[in-house]
């Protein structure tokens, strides 16, 4: 039942979304040539619009309702195959059972190619079918003939196996799910499954192949790591679609902040380098985007990650010691090369990367910069420092929100003030509750602090208003 | 593109196919043996129910390894089965169990019964023979630690596999023998 009202949710939700799709090639050429014969724009000017359209808007740049309407159609069948291994039929001998899979392979694959250039609702549930096909038989496999070993070995070989379709697609699905499914088990080899085993005490499985934690250390799992890595970046770069073709930047960033923070060989375990690790890795994530030129939706997640790790830190002022933990040397080495990455960066970045003009660029750069240093203090032995760190990034963070919304207004960039407006709401309405803890206790406090926020809110909403109105 | 998919489809059934058919013939008649097992209940994402299952010669002082192989871990692993003195009732009748009573880094002679496992930096052996996958109904899901006994193949190439779980049957059953 719950089954079946999901999928009328998600037949509603994907027609929704269907409603809004963006303008066919067809439909831009045949409204270009409608302008051309109209006299509005010349034959040359269309033949330029049209480059122009294909090079922002590849085909299959974006998914439609369709296409994931037919992309849920096709989960589910793999879903229902999965299940139907899973009853393990005991009555099916092994040949038949290899037998039968062969031909269903052989038949779903060759229908894709068949299908590839026709309907999009037939082509593409039998795209990710065959996608999911070579797992679900070393799933059967392993059932039929009782294999056991490395939790992550099928996921590997499968990977492999399906890598061709991912690259071979006419469409961008196939080789997204590939990279998604790329990522999962990058980052479940190198830092769950091994760690899942120990806590619950599952000794029976070898250690997996992709393991970075536990000694000793196995170099052929790092190696393994660092060529999925890369391959992660190069099908993202290269197959995924343009508005999610850089979150392998973040993916980096995640992974090696991962390796430092997981039980791994060059483990961290002092607070002070952690906090620094993540402020540089999000700084330099973000920064890497813009040297990109990326557009602000492409460089959304990695600002919520900055900004993120940035308030975080606003609320060290209730530390009462200082930072101490155990550091190894390479750990302590590949913070301090990202930090000097990070410094570099925001310094060698050219200015109209960050705003078209040169003296908020300066300022943008300040933002960036600034954090970083600041950070830095966490590695003291006194907790003062600490509390100068918070209090410090409480400013930085309260002038980077001003800053959003002041050039967002100068630039024409409302989103820029909508996302200084959250941050602003975000830092006092923090900052209030911690200062004002004792107050809430009592009715009248209660009363007080509402109408305190009220007010707040109706401030801050008429200034995001005037703003966006000055940026539009 | 298309020609290139088409060779792409080719070499997974072609993948599948061969893996398929070693896996056939490998055991056949392969050499049979019986081990006490320890069961646990877990799932496998991919292929469903199974028994995990421990057995003695699980671990480097189980399988009588010496030090100097433990330091070299990990690695490959031969260990020696020989027909033990403790014997159980199944439905198949009475049947002594196997213990292994020696570990060697190299390939080992052809006489005897050894089994290649890969022995890791924990001192823990694994063979491949640690999941027994079950129907979902199947009342083995249910077996209590050292119920059951595993019936293992192990073939030319020591590569041993689980060709059946089966019950222990209780001792007050035990027709005796003449």
């Amino acid at each position: 039942m719950v089954e079946v009202l999901l999928l009328i949710l998600a037949v509603a939700y994907f027609a929704r979304r269907g409603k809004g799709k963006p303008v066919t090639k067809e439909a831009l050429d045949d409204m270009l040539a409608g302008a051309a014969t109209a006299g509005i724009i010349t034959p040359a000017q269309r033949e330029q619009l049209l480059a122009y359209a294909a090079a922002h808007h590849p085909s299959g740049g974006r998914f439609g309702g369709v296409a994931w309407l037919a992309v849920l159609g096709g989960l589910f069948v793999v879903a229902g195959v999965s299940l139907l291994i899973a009853r393990n039929w005991e009555d099916i001998g092994p040949v038949l059972r290899v037998g039968a899979f062969l031909m269903l392979l052989l038949a779903v694959g060759e229908s894709a190619i068949r299908s590839r250039e026709r309907a999009l609702a037939l082509a593409l549930p039998l795209e990710i079918v065959w996608l999911f096909l070579p797992l679900l038989g070393i799933g059967l496999y392993g059932q039929t003939f009782q294999l056991t070993g490395d939790a992550l070995q099928p996921f590997l070989v499968w990977l492999a196996l399906a890598a061709p379709l991912a690259w071979l697609s006419p469409r961008p699905f196939v080789a997204t799910l590939h990279t998604a499914a790329l990522v999962l088990v990058l980052f479940a080899g190198n830092y769950v499954i091994d760690g899942f085993a120990s806590l619950f005490g599952v000794g029976t499985a070898p250690r997996s192949m992709l393991a970075l934690t536990g000694e000793p250390t196995d170099p052929v799992a790092w190696l393994l790591s660092i060529v999925m890595l890369a391959l992660i970046v190069l099908q993202s770069l290269r197959l995924l679609p343009q508005h999610h073709r850089h979150h392998c930047v973040g993916v980096v960033a995640f992974w090696v902040f991962g390796v430092l923070v997981g039980p791994t060989p060059i483990r961290i375990e002092h607070p002070g380098w952690i906090v620094l690790a993540a402020v540089s890795l999000a700084t330099l994530w973000v920064l890497v985007l813009a040297y990109l030129d990326t557009s602000i939706e492409e460089r959304a997640t990695a600002t919520t990650a900055w900004l993120g790790a940035l308030y975080a830190l606003t609320f060290t002022w209730h530390m009462t010691d200082p930072a101490r933990g155990d550091v190894t040397t390479t750990g302590v080495g590949v913070i301090v090369a990202t930090t000097v990455l990070a410094l570099g960066a925001a310094l060698l970045l050219p200015t109209q990367r960050l705003s078209p003009r040169p003296s908020w660029a300066l300022a943008g750069k300040a933002a960036f910069v600034v954090p970083v240093l600041v950070t830095m203090l966490f590695l003291g032995e006194d907790v003062q420092l600490v509390w100068l760190a918070a209090a410090v990034l409480n400013v930085a963070l309260f002038a980077i929100a001003a800053g959003l919304m002041w050039h967002g207004s100068l630039v024409h960039e409302p989103a820029q003030v909508n996302a200084g407006v959250l941050v602003m709401l975000a830092i006092l309405i923090t900052r209030f509750l911690d200062v004002f803890r004792d107050m809430l206790q009592s009715g009248i406090g209660l009363i007080v602090a509402g109408a305190l926020l009220a007010g707040l809110a109706w401030a801050l909403d008429r200034t995001r208003r005037r703003l966006i109105g000055a940026a539009s | 593109m298309t020609r290139w998919l088409r060779i792409a489809l080719l070499a997974q059934v072609a993948f599948f196919a061969v893996w398929g058919g070693r896996l056939l013939t490998s055991h056949t008649d392969a050499a049979v043996v019986w081990l006490a097992t320890e069961p646990v209940d877990p799932r496998d994402l991919l292929s469903g129910h199974y028994v995990a299952l421990r057995y003695a010669m699980g671990t480097a002082d189980g399988a009588r390894c010496p030090q100097e192989l433990r330091d070299s871990a990990p690695r490959a692993v031969w260990v020696e089965l020989i027909l033990g003195t403790e014997t159980v009732v199944t439905a198949e009748g009475v049947t002594a169990l196997w213990e292994p009573v020696q570990c060697r880094a190299e390939p080992p002679p052809p006489a005897g019964v050894w089994v290649l496992g890969t022995l890791d930096g924990d001192g823990r052996i694994t063979y491949g023979i640690e999941r027994m996958f079950v129907a979902e109904g199947s009342p083995l899901r249910e077996a209590r630690s050292g119920s059951v006994v595993a019936k293992v193949g192990v073939n030319d190439a020591h590569e041993p596999r689980i060709l059946d779980l089966v019950p222990k049957h209780p001792t007050t059953n035990v027709p005796t023998e003449e």
